[in-house]
């Protein structure tokens, strides 16, 4: 098999690979994002407690946004959203409660965060509300995604492997009649492996180069989804190094 | 120049051949005569480089057999067929290069008239006798002009008349400075100088 036709499957593969991922990717995002904007609330009907509780949340790390609604405010809302003009001067003796609207970092919306913010909750002697069946069922299907976006980045770089590897060890066992006629025909000794470091460090070096080339440009000006890790690229550069490795060694267990 | 000067090719501790001194000019040839296991081909594969369980030194240019700075050192062919069987004749001569200067086709084609090739050039390898594809082997050899061709066993692929014929590709070669080492089980004529295989000592042949 020619080394060009082992380099446009692996680039193949690898774009194939990329285009899954990017996908599974944006269907992370997606769930994480209907997650965040499931909020959790506190309710507070003194000022200074509203403060207090304010600068407390604030503090945690995985509370990522947070707005304080004032009870004025609601009655507001209330009246501009569902025409409550003529109820204005009710309303307006009635107290509502501040409220403390939470969004938090999806990847930390676990069942421990929210154990602890009703802790907090108790502490301040605020009640604490969230939408359970919501948060339960987008929670379930935010893990189940990163579960399947993980299982399919390692069984393609298993992919990615055997097939370099098969393909290497197959066209290297091919070739050992020539380069045996070669050498005898008074060629020089270290083409073979001259050869063999050039085309593999390319076909290792550049479709991960592409891929992730490829991805960044997808993400930023596609998808438009913020800087990620090149764990894909990694994980691409492991896989195709391993077979390359099983490649060699092949060809060098033929050689001796 | 090819020097081989106290060499001792071992085999694991013992010596199993000594060369004290051979040594061949450009534009020579030489002929090692010795019996069945008295180490002929490995004696030229030693001096190919292939066997490196040894003592003393092989020269080419004054610089070791397995110096890098020297390329195309030596050519060796031996009884084992080194050709691609599906491939014509031209593109077996092809495959050390990558590609024949106008200069080798000429050459290869006055060797295939010698060596009464020339008609068989383009065809597949796989449709020649045994000695047709020796003489390919040697007419490749002979027209990269290496420093050296190696031969073994030269007395077992040729009839006489062959025979005359590769003596004179190998002249050839010899015009453009190649030297031919050559190992035969008796003494043949057409080389310059007889080297005799004695007791596990190879020795100049005087006779």
């Amino acid at each position: 098999m020619k080394f060009w036709w082992q380099f446009l499957i692996v680039i193949a593969i690898v774009l194939s690979w990329d285009c899954l991922r990017l996908f599974l990717e944006a269907r992370v995002d997606r769930i994480g994002n209907q997650l965040y904007d499931t909020p959790v609330m506190f309710f507070s009907a003194d000022d200074g407690l509203t403060e207090h509780a304010d600068s407390l949340l604030r503090r945690i790390a995985y509370v990522k946004h947070l707005t304080v609604i004032k009870g004025e405010e609601s009655s507001d809302t209330l009246i501009s959203k569902y025409g409550l003009q003529q109820a204005r001067d009710i309303l307006d003796d009635v107290n509502l409660p501040d409220i403390l609207r939470l969004n938090l970092e999806p990847d930390d919306y676990t069942e421990g965060s929210i154990r602890e913010l009703t802790t907090q909750a108790d502490t301040l002697g605020i009640p604490l509300e969230y939408d359970f069946n919501r948060w339960q069922s987008l929670r379930t299907a935010y893990d189940d995604a990163i579960v399947i976006r993980g299982t399919v980045d390692i069984v393609l770089a298993f992919v990615l492997f055997l097939v370099v590897g098969s393909m290497g060890t197959w066209s290297e066992t091919r070739n050992n009649l020539f380069w045996k006629v070669y050498r005898r025909a008074g060629g020089d000794e270290g083409k073979r492996l001259k050869n063999f470091i050039r085309n593999y460090l390319a076909l290792v070096f550049l479709p991960v180069i592409f891929s992730a080339v490829f991805v960044f440009l997808v993400r930023k000006y596609v998808l438009q989804s913020p800087w990620q890790e090149l764990d894909l690229a990694g994980l691409q550069g492991i896989g195709l190094l391993l077979g390359t490795l099983v490649t060699a060694l092949s060809m060098r267990s033929e050689e001796s | 120049m090819l020097k081989v000067n106290d060499l001792k090719i071992n085999d694991g501790e013992r010596a199993i051949l000594t060369v004290p001194y051979l040594h061949l000019p450009a534009r020579t040839s030489a002929l090692i005569v010795g019996a069945n296991v008295e180490g002929r081909s490995l004696l030229l594969r030693t001096i190919h480089g292939e066997y490196r369980q040894l003592e003393g030194n092989i020269l080419i240019k004054d610089e070791s057999i397995h110096s890098r700075k020297i390329k195309r050192k030596t050519i060796l062919v031996q009884p084992e067929v080194h050709l691609l069987a599906k491939k014509t004749i031209r593109e077996n001569l092809c495959i050390p290069m990558h590609k024949l200067t106008q200069r080798q086709i000429e050459r290869a084609e006055q060797l295939g008239d010698i060596l009464g090739l020339r008609e068989y050039l383009d065809s597949p390898v796989i449709r020649l006798t045994y000695s047709q594809k020796i003489m390919v082997e040697i007419i490749r050899a002979v027209i990269q002009l290496p420093f050296a061709i190696l031969i073994d066993d030269i007395d077992v692929y040729f009839d006489s008349r062959r025979y005359e014929k590769v003596l004179e590709t190998l002249k050839v070669a010899m015009e453009s400075g190649t030297a031919v080492l050559a190992t035969a089980k008796c003494k043949l004529d057409g080389f310059d100088r007889y080297y005799r295989i004695d007791q596990g000592m190879v020795v100049e042949d005087e006779s």
